[in-house]
């Protein structure tokens, strides 16, 4: 075949099978040659990552006990990078590398010793970060088998490991990976960040031992410079109110359902209407009181592991989730009661 | 059938990186290509870049995934077949060099 008419070179298997199934005839032909191709390559590359997964699964450690592994991009973007400080091991003097050292291990003792989950995969997989991605990198993100950080531009960000919620957040999207496979896409991709959101402001709570009055329920204090309007990135207590900067724009989140924003940008929302349901756990954890891993965080998380959360949840489903595990793990009473008035505040429910 | 329709001087790119830890609306960059104000030799070097990272896409609900960053390349034809405008999700790892370099130079960002 000519190298023109590979479409096996070209297309991305989704798009492949939707031209095998309503393509022309030929095109058909083709697409379906194509996807006979990219499945061989899919099994071959299947058989690689069973292979890594057998080396990452004889590292694991025995419940209780954490694995961290930090590294070092050093302003590239190989991952997982240059090792730089193992489990056990003492300080580097590198800021970034103890912070995502220590943040990891504030984010293990919540997930092990409040919801006795051993590590992302309740298995013991070990935690790997790395620290100096890329060159002024403006982002933090899991990428499926690791953490990684950059070090901000130093003129609107600052390193992103400054910040414990933000290593906890991303940690945790390792923990909803596998757990669900929510849509990254509309509500369900806002329910994503949002879980993770929760889990981020719940260890750094956790860490501060902070009850929910004198918790902030910001997320990623300090991430910001001084040279721009911002206190965080988000606000789950006041959705909509983390910045309001020229460089920045105004936080587009919205905190109540009459606001959701319809949009095609940032996947469907994810990163803004998870506003809605953020407000909704800040709603639910303050009316229930005391420390907010206790109660609330206990329901979202078994409403996380519970097999009733489907891929394509809504932000109703959802929050009909939330209160059945409230009523099954406290019976009918003010849990179950605060956590519906909570989405029925912010308009989710009626 | 080519690998994609031709990108004659009728086509239309926009290219938009999206993604990460948070929406900021002030951070959004994009930028369009026409290219029938480009030369051959930036027509040819656009079309290897688009070529380089079709194969790289994935599904519009995958990309992103865990605060990860995203191009978002828009492909309008205005050809006489009307061929139907092409989207493709390419994340920021997967990301061809050719790509990433014509993102520097139409948007200026990193």
């Amino acid at each position: 075949m000519h190298a023109r008419n590979c479409l096996a070179c070209v297309l991305p298997p989704y798009l492949l099978d939707h031209l095998a199934k309503h393509g022309h005839a030929r095109l058909r032909t083709l697409a379906q040659n194509s996807l006979a191709l990219d499945n061989q390559l899919r099994l071959r590359r299947t058989a690689i990552g069973r292979a890594s997964t057998t080396l990452a699964t004889a590292r694991n450690t025995p419940p209780g006990q954490i694995s961290r592994h930090v590294h070092t991009a050093e302003s590239g973007s190989q991952l997982p990078g240059r090792l730089i400080r193992a489990e056990g091991q003492a300080t580097t003097g590198d800021v970034a590398a103890d912070e995502a050292y220590a943040y990891l291990g504030a984010t293990y003792e919540l997930f092990w010793e409040v919801f006795q989950r051993h590590s992302i995969d309740g298995a013991g997989l070990p935690l790997i970060g790395t620290v100096h991605y890329g060159q002024n990198y403006e982002n933090a993100f899991w990428n499926g088998e690791q953490m990684v950080f950059g070090d901000g531009d130093g003129e609107i960000f600052n390193r992103f490991t400054i910040a414990i919620d933000i290593v906890g957040h991303e940690l945790a999207h390792g923990v909803i990976e596998h757990e669900t496979s929510l849509a990254y896409k509309g509500q369900s991709g806002a329910l994503n960040e949002s879980l993770a959101d929760v889990f981020g402001t719940l260890v750094k709570q956790y860490h501060a031992k902070h009850s929910v009055e004198q918790a902030d329920w910001l997320i990623g204090v300090g991430l910001f410079t001084d040279e721009v309007k911002a206190t965080a990135l988000r606000s789950m207590k006041a959705p909509g109110s983390a910045y309001d900067d020229p460089a920045l724009g105004k936080d587009p989140q919205p905190g109540h359902m009459r606001d959701y924003v319809d949009t095609t940008e940032d996947n469907g929302g994810v990163h803004i209407n998870s506003g809605i349901p953020n407000r909704a756990f800040y709603l639910a954890a303050t009316a229930i009181g005391g420390y907010a891993w206790e109660k609330s965080g206990r329901i979202w998380y078994e409403a996380l592991c519970d097999e009733g959360l489907w891929d394509t949840a809504d932000f109703s489903q959802f929050a009909a989730l939330t209160v059945d595990v409230a009523e099954r793990l406290y019976g009918v009473g003010v849990e179950q009661q605060s956590v519906r008035q909570a989405w029925v505040d912010v308009g989710v429910i009626a | 059938m080519s690998t994609l329709p031709p990108l004659d001087q009728a086509t239309q790119i926009n290219l938009s990186r999206e993604g990460g830890v948070a929406f900021l609306p002030g951070q959004r960059n994009s930028c369009s290509i026409a290219l029938g104000s480009c030369s051959e030799d930036e027509r040819a070097r656009i079309r290897q870049a688009l070529l380089s990272a079709a194969p790289k896409a994935q599904a519009a609900d995958e990309a992103g995934r865990g605060d990860q960053r995203y191009f978002v390349i828009l492909i309008n034809f205005n050809d006489d077949a009307a061929t139907e405008d092409v989207r493709l999700h390419v994340g920021e790892q997967e990301a061809p060099e050719e790509l990433i370099r014509l993102w520097r130079e139409r948007t200026g960002r990193r």
